[in-house]
């Protein structure tokens, strides 16, 4: 028998290599919603490989974001933290805090009809009561919802890939639970689905919430989709809020109004129709359950003077088709909006019409708190007119003709991220 | 004289099967039931009216293909006057020949109204016994007459006219006939063990699909829990003999009786013939399994090299049988289960390869064939989350390529190390991984045990899940070792 020369055995051996890694579901991977999914394409051995390697790359992509560069970096993050920066730091009494995170909404859903009826009437009768932002951008990435928690969590934007969620250390990022922690605050989070998706319970945590309660450790009795029903969830947040030490931060995260949006008319048994009757009968839902949670909190002393932000973490991924069927207000100009309503702040009710997004929202609550802001936020206050940083669009400002206007930042957002992640301390030297 | 003798025997029995036939003549029917007006999935239902100079009957067939019965109920009038009081109305079954299939069966109170007995009845027909490749799909039904305690009225008035009907073209589900039936007789807890079975698939209606699902019937010891297992579609073509592969886990050692099953869900599970057909599976835990492979391998190894010692020749041919023996005893131990299969891929890699002349493949193998039995183990046999066929390649690949640049390594004391090092290095990993998937139910990431304090606080809920499975594969470096071991010696 001929023995094969080593060449030939490495090419035998990298060819179907080559074309085993080609044939992979890339995208799939790189999104990372749960590690077992790597498993499954790669085996044990190639995900334990596949994970040094990316370890390995972002140890040493960390120490290079410590470049030339970084007084750049330093000067941008001071420069928006001027705009932030509490001039009178007060004694103010604690007020409760409680976000309420609705799942793939578009903005425009706010304020509009379908077939002449308000599409969410309740959310429509809140905003009249508080800061409601018309044009909230939804920031998010690849990393979709837990995107826009980290957006809500930290004031700054996701980054292009991978997912932060996923792939990195959020144990030194300044983040809104972590200060409020510092402030006495306790820190929960309410989520009706697994706790490994998006690898929230570990991220979560790194975050800063004292507590983090998902589909294992809460009533299942009502399931709908994906996971336990909104309804079921914001009955099950009432109850909790009775129990919390106060002062407290809840953040409840919706989950019924999930893509592909059938999971509601699946449940009532009602047959077949177009996706975006599904879509909009399913934010009616969603909007009626923040209504009975409004209604069964009424009287709660708890929750009397506390601060609620409500806020969509995406959008929906069919706004266009969306946007054909619904009557909607004129100066809703940025096409991919999500609801953003801040209500039980000192300020009197407004509706902004200026680029806003979800990074905004602690800045505003902190603000309003008479709590430092952490100098990595790069929100916006109530009263400022910068504009908002879309992590891949640009800087994004609502002209006085009413138009968007985007424009390149200053610094590259992505590493701006990765520095606020690594190295916060140096960041804001 | 003798011949004289069988004849009259041969003609009496072929009397007696005559009267036994015409005894109660189902084959004349009265009403022969064809037209099934099917109500909805399954249940069809049928009209019956039979009206002689004596007998009337108005009724309504009702086939319940779910609960495999006829509901059989109507009015049943009769002028007979041989109808005395007390008497009770019921009926007997009857395959396609004619030949009784049930006698015994519920009764009716036949009420004497004036000069006529009138009953109310509603019977509930079997139809399971129509299971049968020759049935035909014809069940004959003819009612009779019992005083109870007293006489049948087939016996006391012979001639007497008793109704009887012909049930046709009922829309049976689909029937199973089990021919043969293989699994393991011993297997380790927690891996899969497959069932080989071929059983004959009956229908009477190809357009319908098939309700059941066919799945391994499992029963503890005593018969009385059943065990859930999964469920396979049998394609709407099916039908004859067929071929049926079926896989099934226990978690726990113990004694179990499993068969061929078919479920049909939230309905009932086939009952096959009713009879209690079922094998033995003795499930013993993982450690003890591997021993008693183990114990065979050495065994068989033992008497091997007993047969070639020329001082024993005399007992060459009973130690050849022995060998042959523990051979046997080995295909019959890792037959029909992942774990077994793996076993029997790992000691046939490593008889393979003890052939191959060339010492840097040897080599090769000594590394990788731990590391890739390892990966199959964990992916395969005891996997913790469904994985690709291409990301277990994948891995297999990755490891052949990685390994490929120790082989030019020449020196003993490297070798030694390399070998350790990929052992204790791959041990770690493997198990690491899967009792971190225990706990999580995800994959760890590098990241997750650098950023938590979790894995700290909770080492010994994790030390509690690891079992004997996680120690199983150092056996796998056995080998590996004593090559090189004696690889390092012959130098």
């Amino acid at each position: 028998m001929r023995i094969p020369s080593n060449a030939t055995v490495v090419a035998f051996l990298i060819a179907p290599t080559i074309a085993l890694a080609i044939s992979l579901d890339w995208a799939e991977i790189r999104a990372r919603q749960l590690n077992s999914v790597l498993v499954r394409e790669l085996g044990i051995f190639g995900y334990a490989s596949y994970e040094l390697l990316n370890s390995i790359s972002e140890a040493l992509w960390s120490s290079e974001l410590l470049g030339e560069d970084l007084p750049q970096y330093q000067a941008f993050v001071r420069e928006r933290a001027e705009n932030t920066e509490i001039l009178s730091v007060r004694a103010r009494k604690r007020k409760n805090i409680v976000f309420i995170q609705y799942e793939s909404i578009d903005g425009i859903c706010a304020e509009s009809t379908f077939q002449g009826e308000a599409v969410m009437p309740f959310f429509d009768q809140l905003s009249a009561k508080g800061l409601y932002f018309r044009n909230a951008s939804d920031n998010t990435l690849h990393g979709r919802t837990s995107d826009g928690e980290f957006l809500v969590l930290t004031s700054l934007p996701p980054l292009r890939t991978p997912p932060i969620f996923t792939n990195h250390d959020l144990s030194k990022v300044p983040s809104l639970p972590r200060t409020l922690n510092s402030h006495g605050y306790h820190c929960i989070s309410l989520h009706g689905f697994e706790r490994r998706f998006w690898n929230r319970s570990e991220a979560h945590q790194a975050l800063g919430y004292d507590q983090s309660l998902f589909l294992e450790d809460l009533n299942t009795s009502d399931l709908i989709g994906w996971g336990i029903s909104d309804e079921s969830l914001l009955a099950q947040a009432s109850e909790i809020i009775k129990t919390l030490p106060e002062p407290f931060f809840l953040h409840v995260i919706l989950l019924t109004n999930h893509h592909p949006y059938d999971h509601l008319r699946s449940r009532l048994g009602h047959g077949e129709q177009p996706i975006v009757k599904d879509y909009i009968d399913s934010v009616r839902y969603v909007d009626s359950c923040i209504e009975f949670f409004f209604e069964t909190n009424r009287d709660s002393s708890r929750l009397n003077n506390a601060i609620f932000a409500l806020f969509s973490d995406h959008d929906s991924g069919i706004t266009q088709e969306v946007r054909q069927e619904l009557t909607f207000p004129s100066d809703s100009i940025i096409p991919d909006a999500v609801p953003m309503l801040v209500l039980g702040t000192g300020h009197q009710p407004h509706r902004y019409v200026k680029a806003a997004g979800l990074q905004d929202i602690p800045v505003i609550v902190l603000d309003d708190l008479g709590i430092s802001i952490p100098m990595t936020f790069v929100g916006n206050r109530v009263s400022s007119n910068a504009g908002n940083l879309h992590p891949s669009a640009g800087e994004q400002v609502i002209t006085s003709e009413l138009l968007l206007s985007q424009s390149p930042p200053p610094i590259d957002l992505n590493k701006l991220t990765l520095l606020a992640i690594n190295y916060p301390v140096e960041l804001t030297k | 004289m003798r011949s004289i003798l069988i004849t009259t025997v041969l003609i009496a029995l072929s009397v007696l099967k005559a009267d036994d036939i015409n005894f109660l003549n189902p084959k004349i029917p009265d009403s022969i039931v064809t037209n099934w007006i099917q109500e909805s999935e399954e249940l069809w239902t049928s009209k019956i009216d039979i009206a002689s100079e004596l007998v009337t009957v108005n009724a309504t067939a009702r086939f319940d293909a779910t609960n495999d019965r006829i509901r059989f109920s109507g009015i049943y009038t009769t002028k007979q006057k041989e109808i005395v009081k007390d008497s009770k109305l019921t009926f007997q079954l009857y395959d396609h020949q004619g030949s009784l299939t049930l006698f015994e069966n519920p009764r009716a109170a036949l009420n004497i109204e004036g000069r006529a007995a009138v009953a109310k009845f509603d019977f509930s027909i079997p139809t399971l016994h129509l299971n049968h490749e020759k049935q035909r799909n014809i069940l004959y039904f003819k009612f009779n007459y019992v005083l109870e305690g007293s006489y049948w009225y087939h016996d006391k008035h012979d001639a007497l006219y008793r109704p009887a009907i012909a049930f046709q073209n009922l829309g049976l589900t689909t029937r199973f006939e089990k021919r043969a039936f293989f699994t393991a007789p011993i297997a380790p807890a927690h891996t899969t063990i497959y069932s080989v079975s071929i059983v004959n698939i009956l229908r009477t209606n190809l357009e319908r699909s098939i309700n059941y699902r066919q799945s391994v019937e499992a029963r503890s010891d005593d018969l009385k829990k059943r065990i859930d297992h999964p469920r396979k579609v049998i394609s709407k073509t099916t039908q004859g003999s067929t071929l049926l592969l079926n896989s099934y886990t226990f978690g726990v050692p113990g004694k179990f009786l499993v068969r061929q099953g078919f479920v049909w869900e939230n309905v009932r599970w086939y009952d096959m013939d009713q009879k209690n057909d079922y094998s033995t599976v003795q499930i013993v835990s993982v450690t003890l399994y591997t021993f008693l492979v183990f114990v065979t391998v050495v065994v068989s190894f033992c008497f091997f090299h007993f047969a070639n010692n020329p001082r024993l020749k005399p007992f060459r041919f009973a130690l050849l049988t022995f060998v042959v023996l523990t051979k046997a005893l080995l295909v019959y131990l890792c037959t029909f289960n992942q774990l077994g299969f793996l076993f029997l891929g790992f000691l046939g890699s490593l008889l393979l390869i003890k052939k191959v002349p060339h010492p840097p493949l040897v080599l090769h193998t000594t590394y990788f064939l731990p590391l890739a039995t390892q990966e199959i183990y964990w992916s395969v046999v005891f996997t913790k989350s469904p994985i690709s066929l291409q990301g277990i390649a994948l891995s297999l690949l990755f490891y052949a390529l990685i390994l490929f640049p120790l082989t030019f390594v020449k020196k003993p004391l490297f070798r030694i190390v390399t070998i350790s090092l990929l052992a204790i290095f791959s041990l770690a990993m493997y198990s690491t991984i899967n009792a971190y998937f225990s706990f999580f139910t995800d994959y760890p990431s590098i990241g997750t045990f650098g950023n938590t304090n979790q894995v700290g606080d909770i080492t010994d809920s994790i030390a509690a899940l690891i079992d004997e499975r996680y120690f199983l594969p150092i056996l796998f470096w056995i080998p590996s070792f004593i090559w090189t071991a004696k690889s390092i010696r012959l130098r």
